[in-house]
């Protein structure tokens, strides 16, 4: 079935044909409209669902844990602020071993209320032991959502799955999309399988105090699930290809890079504006080409060394700041390839807060990169002091003054 | 020397947990924490069964019979009994 | 019920890392005995994640998964759907009790508003606050259920302002069943963990939880200290349901005029807690605002009862 339809609902889709039993949400722009959709497929029959109304996304979360412990397939969706304020309960989820997905609209952080895209807020959620899948189109939600069930429930895997979009460009805007027919998704993703859950016939006590004796073992056992995922995420997009069709790449995406030598690396919607950067600077005689990273964590790390290692150019673009540091995929991506070949690796920190990423720019800022015109450092090409900063910084000035600040 | 074990002999960890499974003495033989020890005297125990409800740490049966191993030492039977029949002594550890 | 007629079956297993005298543990006894094995529990971050002792054997011999600090009421409001979910899909024949067991810090301060959130929508399970009056895991410091006047690691000269009352906030939710318990009165306790087993909806249940290092008292006055509590009026013992409250066992015995108040100088002095109270001087002014405030709502109370008895049957909300 074909629809016309925003990003959002399209997430909705994905938790309503992998079946989810428990979903408990609390309501945030740009998220709101995914669990609208499932509150409305719930009440009109469509979707066989509790829906739990909480009072804010640490609750959510909280819910999420315990109905994934009582064994039963659970979802949940937010963005931003509501990630950070649910942040204590990722490292819960992940540090119990349940299988559960959630999606994350990537929005900015306030202050300055902003509810336009970056990718800061998912970044700070990166070492929680959540697994990070990154899409790039309307399509690549819906699918992901139900591939993600797959990797998260995998008996090598077992831990929780964050599906991050694009808002506004991806969340908001509206996209014709293939859905999945049921009974194909049903032989795509089996019913709801774990490793442990609270019961009654066998009762165990879970997360207890651990002493430093015992806990190593027990994050290592993380970081390994987490290794696995790697191959769980690669059988999960090619079985989705056999069964339903569609392929959106597994760890990476690539584009036109087989005979690259010099390369972008980006994440999320922004990869789209790539293309068109690649398209334009292949035009012009440099052979470039893209690697969308679509699994954040666990990161591509051998991929990521054989696409980069034939390069001697990689513009890496970061949708959030490490601050004190550079743009994060960029350090990522350097440690990655480190003693890999010998490209230089650039990097371009843009795109924050909703702003728009132009594929000339990336193209023009590539360019300079080639020509040894630029620094392999971070940089900020898309800054510029507009009239609002100078009204802003006119009144602070004042104020100044009269405090005798300045 | 002794031959190391090569990395790959070793038992894979897998998937490890903070599971825990139900069982007596937790954290041991909690009798040896006991300074006071309680002391019945059948006799006088006329079977109310306060002492059995009030221990914290489920140490008397339901028959009135004190698991040693495990009591605490902390007295409340002994102070909760209507009929004086539990006193606390001091304990004569064996080493 | 009588104690005869509790279930010997122990579902919580001796050899524990409670403190001797642990007010904790002899709580979740009696609690365990009334709810039986059909009962999943939650813990919450307090000394109840610690007395279970470490990784990896526990004293809870029931399916439990330990939380965050601010999590009851919606972890609750997660299991509860979850089990709703396998009572349709007939995996539960019958649904489990739901319990959610968290201290005074995680139910007066930190989660409040997941306990309200929770109570809001009438979530079906049973909240217990094991209410020792501090953050005792941390150290004893105050929360909002530190009475006036006592001692804490943070409230070195006691404690400036009065508690305040989360049972009486739940009956402000409407939820079905609210009730206090004491450890001194486990019949009492037992019926009321029985009586919650059989209500649908969310059930709030506070259990004074004396606890000897801190309060700093010996260990074997625990019962002794919980039923001085009662007794001296600073320790109420009711049920509110259907709109009514009900006081019991020591409590109503006070208010119908069967027993007098103990002076609550005598509950406050079996505490070192209350110690500045009494040296280097006797603090009258302290313990005279204490005992004042007990009497105001006492005589209110036995006024209540008297008129019900003699002129007509009218219900008034505690004072505060
Ligand atoms: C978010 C968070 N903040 C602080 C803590 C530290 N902490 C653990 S238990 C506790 C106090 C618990 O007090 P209470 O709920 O009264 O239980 P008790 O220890 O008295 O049994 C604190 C502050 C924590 N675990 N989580
Ligand atoms: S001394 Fe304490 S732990 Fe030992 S039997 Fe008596 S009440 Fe139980
Ligand atoms: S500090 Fe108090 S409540 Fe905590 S385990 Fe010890 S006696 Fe029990
Ligand atoms: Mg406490």
């Amino acid at each position: 079935m074909k629809l016309v339809d925003t990003g959002n609902h399209f997430a909705a889709w994905g938790a309503r044909l992998a079946r989810v039993e428990v979903v408990s949400a609390y309501p945030i722009t740009p998220q709101t409209q995914v669990i609208e959709e499932i509150s409305r497929f719930i009440d009109e029959g469509e979707m066989d669902c509790e829906y739990i109304p909480v009072e804010s996304e640490h609750s959510a979360m909280a819910a999420m844990i315990g109905s994934a412990a009582m064994g039963v397939r659970s979802f949940s969706a937010t963005s931003s602020h509501g990630l950070a304020y649910m942040h204590e309960l990722l490292h819960w989820a992940a540090g119990i071993r349940l299988p559960m997905v959630m999606v994350n609209v990537n929005r900015a952080m306030g202050p300055g209320w902003n509810i336009w895209c970056d990718h800061q807020d998912a970044l700070a959620a990166r070492d929680t032991g959540w697994i990070q899948l990154y899409c790039a189109s309307h399509q690549e939600v819906l699918d992901t959502v139900i591939q993600a069930y797959r990797i998260s429930e995998d008996f090598k895997v077992i831990l929780p799955v964050m599906v991050c979009y694009d808002a506004i460009f991806i969340s908001h805007s509206y996209m014709q999309v293939e859905v999945p027919d049921q009974e194909n998704v049903d032989r795509f993703l089996p019913p709801f399988r774990s490793l442990w859950k609270l019961d009654l016939d066998y009762p165990l006590t879970h997360g207890s105090v651990i002493y430093p004796d015992d806990y190593e073992e027990v994050r290592f056992s993380m970081f390994q699930g987490l290794d696995n995922a790697r191959g769980a995420i690669r059988r999960a997009a090619e079985e989705y290809r056999d069964i339903i069709g569609n392929y959106h790449g597994d760890m990476v995406e690539t584009y036109r890079i087989d005979d690259a030598d010099c390369a972008l690396v980006a994440m999320g919607s922004m990869a789209s504006e790539c293309k068109m950067a690649v398209d334009m600077l292949r035009d012009k005689g440099y052979r470039c080409g893209l690697v969308r990273v679509r699994s954040y964590r666990p990161f591509p790390i051998a991929e990521l060394r054989e696409l980069l290692s034939p390069m001697r150019a990689v513009m890496v673009l970061d949708r959030g700041v490490s601050f004190g540091l550079e743009g994060a995929l960029f350090s990522e991506v350097k440690a990655a390839i480190y003693g890999h070949g010998d490209a230089i690796v650039y990097n371009l920190i843009t795109g924050l807060g909703g702003r728009d990423v132009r594929y000339d720019l990336v193209a023009e800022r590539t360019e300079a990169a080639l020509e040894g015109k630029m620094a392999p450092e971070s940089n900020w090409p898309s800054l510029r002091l507009t009239e609002h900063h100078r009204v802003s910084k006119r009144g602070l000035e004042e104020y100044w003054k009269r405090e005798g600040v300045l | 020397m002794p031959k190391r074990k090569k990395k790959d002999e070793e038992e894979e960890i897998g998937f490890v947990t903070t599971l825990s499974v139900p069982g007596e003495g937790s954290v041991g033989l909690t009798g040896s924490w006991r300074i006071f020890i309680p002391v019945l005297d059948e006799g006088k125990c006329n079977k109310c069964l306060l002492c059995w409800i009030y221990c914290p740490e489920a140490c008397i049966t339901k028959d009135i019979r004190i698991d040693y191993d495990y009591c605490k030492g902390c007295g409340i039977c002994a102070e909760e009994c209507p009929s004086k029949a539990i006193v606390m002594e001091k304990e004569e550890k064996k080493e | 019920m009588r104690l005869r007629d509790f279930p010997e079956e122990e579902l919580f297993l001796q050899g524990s890392a409670a403190c001797q005298g642990c007010p904790g543990s002899a709580a979740l006894r009696v609690a365990f005995k009334a709810l039986g094995r059909e009962t999943i529990l939650c813990v919450i971050a307090s000394c109840t994640s610690v007395l279970q002792s470490p990784f990896p054997v526990s004293a809870l011999n029931l399916p439990t998964l330990n939380m965050a600090f601010a999590t009851g009421g919606a972890t609750a409001s997660g299991l509860t759907a979850a089990a709703d979910r396998l009572v349709a899909r007939g995996t539960f024949k019958e649904k489990p009790t739901i319990l959610v067991w968290a201290g005074d810090g995680g139910t007066y301060d930190i989660g409040i508003q997941a306990l309200s959130g929770a109570a809001e929508r009438n979530t079906d399970f049973i909240y217990v606050c094991y209410n020792n009056e501090a953050y005792s895991n941390t150290g004893t410091q105050r929360s909002g259920a530190t009475p006036y006047a006592a001692w804490t690691s943070n409230t070195t000269r006691g404690k400036d302002e009065w508690r305040k009352d989360v049972a009486q906030i739940m009956v402000a939710h409407g939820v079905p069943y609210v009730a206090t318990a004491s450890l001194a009165y486990p019949t009492d306790m037992y019926r009321k963990f029985a009586k919650a087993k059989e209500i649908k909806g969310t059930r709030y249940i506070e259990i004074q939880a004396p606890c000897p290092p801190g309060w700093k008292f010996p260990s074997a006055h625990t019962i002794k200290v919980a039923r001085m509590a009662v007794q001296s009026g600073m320790w109420m013992l009711y049920e509110h349901e259907g709109g009514k409250t009900t006081y019991t066992a020591g409590t109503q015995r006070i208010i119908q005029g069967q027993s007098k108040l103990l002076p609550v100088e005598e509950y406050l002095r079996a505490q070192g807690r209350f110690r500045h109270l009494f040296s280097p001087e006797k603090d009258e002014e302290r313990i005279g605002e204490i005992q004042g405030r007990i009497n105001h709502i006492f005589e209110t109370l036995q006024f209540t009862h008297k008129m019900k008895e003699h002129i007509m049957d009218i219900e008034l909300a505690p004072p505060r």
